[in-house]
């Protein structure tokens, strides 16, 4: 059974004039242990597919699930427990806490109400594991792109969630570091991983990869085609 | 000039666009401006109301430098004493009539006073309606408080004994004395009128004279000849204008004074929010200034619309914050005033008030203009990135990496909030010190108020211990003794004298046949009780008036005539009569006075029944008096002052609610992206709460810390000795008075969390990830 199942999302921005359908009808399911990719040029909606699956955004019609758990329909309080357990994010901007160290950062949510226990442990586990101990205590700005990437995956798994969903993961990393953020996408174990970018290079650690054009979600076996901005 | 124009049209409409899309937050600033400007315009009224009183009322009355008042004389001695004066520019003779009884409908009184006055030009009381006395006909001219407690118009007919009904013509405000009912109801008689009721008298009695001399300076010498040509004049009393003043706050409780301190305070309070809140909207919009600037605008341009769009929210805003505060506060303070005999500012507040609305607005533009003048200088591009919160370096330094190395999640989201308003140290100090010195002036208000109600009807506080005083003789006081549920009666004489060197000061000069604390005993300042018949203490105010101390002589010049030569063996603290109060030896001043007035002092036993003993009393043939507070009569004082204070707390209140809000609502603003990611990760509004609280606890708790501190250790202590130099004043909050002012505070702060974690949650998590 997919950890992660989307039925029939339809998604539309703008009003009047300026409406656009951005998700015409787009269904997607991906199992555990399966990465996939959802390419696309920018502005064809990527990122509000992301959103929708990980219940930021609201689609107009359609169902999705999260590890057995119905997102459509939820509200409030009931969407940010399905967040906290079950989904991870990861930004393009790594959207790190300024004032917090990259520790304090990976513990956010672990101090969430709600949260699964032993956070404390799986943090300094993850911090370790992604090689980050000695700047752990650092603040955002003492780190390079690269750590401060690291860190927010670190934020994301922490929660031992089983979905993660991250909008181009890479898109503010020199190629290095790039290289390693994918290595450790690419080997998340027990967890399905969306990633939605324009880069080939991302798209390529994919086990599946989904291009998103004029609303419509195709599979896309050209590994290199059509990626560009 | 049309380049002007026209770039001024070009800010006003792009002002006007951007309002149009941020009405919501153009609604709360301008809230907060009102309620700024309403702070304002009270503290202006109470202020100018209040400090000016009295220097409008002499100025309206045209009050004379000096008053003379003595037992009745032929007015041609008295008129040949004043006329040796130097430096004599005019006087006035009066006759005091106490004791009048006088009469208006259901009410009455035994205890009026009625001034006959001559014919002069100058009266020295002020006529605020009507007309004054135009020496024919049966005529009265009353004292504004008189009408105002007796609902008494122009043109009614009030009766006053002996004479026939005499017509209202005249209603005046006399500030050589508080106005009615903190001092007996006052009116005013023609001399002229009363001789044609009565038969004329060539050479009438009178008691009382008004002196204005041609260049006030001289005042001293002036008195020093008065003294001189007094010789004769029995119980001759001096006040001056400064004297009277004293007097008038004597009655005034010690209010006055604390009123235009704490408007003051108020007023540095609202200034400071109005600057921080208006830095902080600019702050909060620095991005769009980039963008303008990246387009061509000129930083000029970019001020200009900030500062035009700035007066578009703060002019109706100011406007209706200052009529709101003048409404709230106009009225009772002029109430207040009435009852202090002083007339209220009138059409003379209007430039004040002016100045407080152009003050309320200016302070907001600027604030705006400033920020945006100084954004319009950097670098479009720091602009662009999103500089509403500067990446401080500094900050880590300020944390050192060794101590972040134990941190354990920053203290969780409360920690976190906390550390996002820390972010912000100058908004951070500005909102602090705002809550801390609303936080001190309202303890401050309440301390007030406990003290005021406790002087009006707790005589404890001044030291007696007695509850009854019984007009009998000395010889009664063994058989009131006797009468169940007395503890001890003694005689208590009291009269005023006069300070014998210098002829300066009236003191009020106290004595009991035995020991004095048994019945009054105000807390010893310094020095020892009185412990022979050559010793006294002495008030605290009669020592810094005479420079008195442990040890030095005072010399009273008594009524009678004769001397008392005393030693003072102590100063207490006494709040009656400003501390101008002696405590002497019965002995002694029976020696010096024989006839000096006495009462019998009734000290009852605990748990006895007053109303017993009362009875007791009368059937003894006294009339016994409950013991009074300092501000005997006051209630309606206390009253007004009531009001006032909670006109001047309410809006404190809400310009604090405003305060903690628009702070902690500009932070989850300029943190939406924070707030989004935590939303990302799972934090629901609960967790967004949490992480307000932080932001909360770090504005009130210092505040509140700080509020409680200042006003225990600064406004309490300095307020009370502004208030009563001669006494010590319990001004400090009680733990109760604390603690139900940080509750307050903590209610203000939970209500702050409710409402921007309301707003924040409702923002969609996405548009929050994408600012």
């Amino acid at each position: 059974m997919p950890v992660l199942h989307a039925e029939r999302l339809v998604k539309s921005v703008g009003e009047g004039r300026a409406a656009r359908t951005v998700l015409d009808d787009v269904s997607l399911a991906v199992e555990t242990d399966e990465v996939v990719a959802v390419i696309g040029r920018s502005g064809t909606g990527k990122s509000t597919l992301l959103h929708v699956l990980g219940g930021l955004d609201a689609p107009d019609s359609g169902r999705i699930t999260v590890g057995g758990e119905r997102l459509t329909g939820r509200r409030g309080g009931a969407l940010a427990r399905i967040r906290l357990r079950h989904i991870g994010f990861v930004f393009q901007q790594f959207q790190l806490i300024e004032e917090l160290t990259g520790r304090e950062n990976v513990l956010v949510p672990t101090r969430l109400p709600g949260a699964p226990g032993g956070g404390a442990r799986r943090a300094a586990e993850l911090i370790d594991e992604l090689g980050l101990s000695d700047v752990a205590d650092h603040r955002p700005h003492e780190l390079s792109g690269g750590e401060q990437q690291r860190f927010a995956i670190a934020r994301a798994l922490v929660n031992d969630p089983q979905v993660i969903l991250a909008d181009e993961p890479t898109g503010s990393l020199d190629a290095a570091n790039a290289a390693v953020v994918l290595g450790l996408l690419a080997n998340l174990p027990g967890r399905a991983v969306v990633i939605v970018t324009h880069e080939p290079d991302t798209a390529a650690i994919a086990s599946r990869r989904l291009a998103l054009d004029d609303g419509v979600l195709r599979e896309n076996s050209n590994r290199s085609a059509d990626l560009s901005v | 000039m049309s380049t002007a124009l026209g770039q001024l049209r070009g800010a006003l409409i792009e002002a006007w666009l951007a309002l149009r899309t941020r009405r919501r937050r153009a609604l709360i600033a301008a809230t907060g401006v009102a309620l700024s400007a309403a702070m304002l315009s009270c503290a202006v009224v109470i202020t100018d109301g209040l400090g000016g009183g009295f220097p409008r009322a002499v100025k309206a009355a045209d009050l004379g430098d000096l008053i003379v008042r003595f037992k009745q004389q032929r007015a041609a001695q008295v008129v040949r004493r004043i006329a040796a004066l130097p430096d004599l520019s005019g006087y006035a003779l009066r006759t005091e009539v106490t004791q009048a009884t006088f009469a208006y409908r259901g009410h009455s009184t035994t205890k009026g006073v009625a001034e006959v006055v001559g014919s002069g030009r100058r009266q020295g009381y002020a006529i605020v309606a009507g007309h004054n006395l135009r020496g024919t006909g049966h005529e009265v001219v009353i004292e504004q408080g008189l009408a105002t407690a007796w609902h008494i118009k122009l043109g009614d007919i009030i009766y006053v004994r002996y004479l026939a009904p005499e017509r209202v013509v005249g209603v005046a405000e006399g500030p050589d004395d508080v106005g009615y009912p903190l001092a007996a109801p006052r009116i005013y008689l023609s001399r002229a009128a009363i001789d044609a009721q009565l038969g004329r008298d060539p050479d009438p009695e009178v008691n009382f004279a008004e002196i204005w001399l041609r260049n006030p300076r001289y005042l001293n010498e002036v008195l020093v000849q008065a003294r001189d040509e007094s010789f004769g004049l029995q119980d001759l009393q001096f006040a001056t204008r400064s004297g009277v003043r004293v007097l008038i706050h004597e009655a005034a409780g010690i209010v006055i004074d604390l009123l235009v301190a704490l408007s003051v305070i108020a007023l540095a309070t609202a200034a400071v929010m109005l600057a921080s809140s208006s830095k902080a909207e600019v702050q909060r919009r620095l991005r769009a200034i980039g963008i303008r600037r990246a387009v061509g605008a000129s930083r000029t341009h970019v001020t200009l619309t900030q500062a035009v769009e700035a007066m578009i929210v703060t002019i109706p805003a100011a406007t209706l914050g200052t009529f709101v505060g003048w409404i709230a506060t106009y009225g009772p303070g002029n109430r207040l005033l009435a009852l202090l005999n002083e007339p209220g500012p009138g059409s003379a507040l209007a430039l004040p008030l002016l100045a407080s609305w152009l003050a309320s607005v200016a302070i907001p533009v600027a604030g705006a203009a400033w920020p945006a003048w100084t954004a319009g200088g950097r670098a479009v591009i720091s602009l662009l990135r999103g500089a509403d919160v500067k990446r401080r370096r500094a900050s880590s330094r300020s944390w050192p990496r060794r101590m972040r190395g134990h941190s354990n999640g920053g203290g969780g989201l409360t920690g976190l909030g906390a550390r996002l308003v820390a972010a912000r140290p100058a908004r951070l100090v500005a909102t602090s010190t705002m809550l801390a010195c609303s936080t001190a002036f309202i303890l401050l208000m309440i301390a007030l108020a406990a003290t005021l109600s406790s002087l009006e009807t707790d005589p404890q506080e001044l030291g007696k211990h007695y509850e009854l005083t019984a007009s009998l003789p000395p010889s009664y006081a063994p058989q009131v003794a006797r009468i169940p549920g007395v503890q001890a009666a003694e005689p208590r004489y009291e009269l005023h004298a006069a300070d014998g060197y210098a002829l300066g000061e009236i003191v009020d000069v106290i004595a009991y046949p035995r020991d004095h604390t048994l019945f009054e005993a105000p807390p010893l300042a310094s020095g020892q009780r009185l412990r022979g018949d050559g010793q006294a203490e002495v008030g605290v105010g009669l020592a810094n008036a005479l420079g008195l101390a442990p040890g030095s002589p005072l010399l009273l010049a008594l009524p009678s005539g004769r001397e008392l030569r005393l030693r003072v063996s102590g100063t207490v603290s006494s709040l009656d009569e400003e501390g101008l109060v002696a405590y002497v030896p019965a002995a002694a001043l029976l020696a010096a006075d024989p006839s000096a007035p006495s009462q019998i002092a009734v000290l009852l036993k605990p748990g006895a029944n007053q109303t017993a003993v009362s009875a007791a009393l009368t059937r003894l043939g006294a009339a016994p008096q409950a013991a009074a507070g300092a501000v005997e009569r006051g209630a309606p004082l206390v009253a007004v002052l009531k009001t006032i204070l909670r006109a001047v707390a309410i809006v404190d209140g809400l310009v604090c609610i405003y305060a903690l809000t628009q702070a902690c609502a500009l932070t989850v603003q300029e943190r939406r992206r924070t707030v989004a990611v935590l939303r990302a990760c799972g934090a629901g509004a609960g967790a967004v709460r949490r992480l307000l609280l932080g932001a909360v606890l770090a504005l009130v708790a210092p505040a509140a810390l700080i509020g409680v501190l200042l006003e225990l250790l600064l406004l309490g202590p300095a307020l009370s000795q502004l208030a009563a130099s001669y006494a010590t004043l319990q001004l400090r909050a009680s733990a109760l008075e604390i603690l139900a002012t940080v509750l307050g505070l903590a209610l203000a702060g939970l209500m702050t969390i409710w409402w921007v974690a309301r707003s924040a949650v409702r923002e969609s998590v996405v548009t929050g990830l994408a600012s």
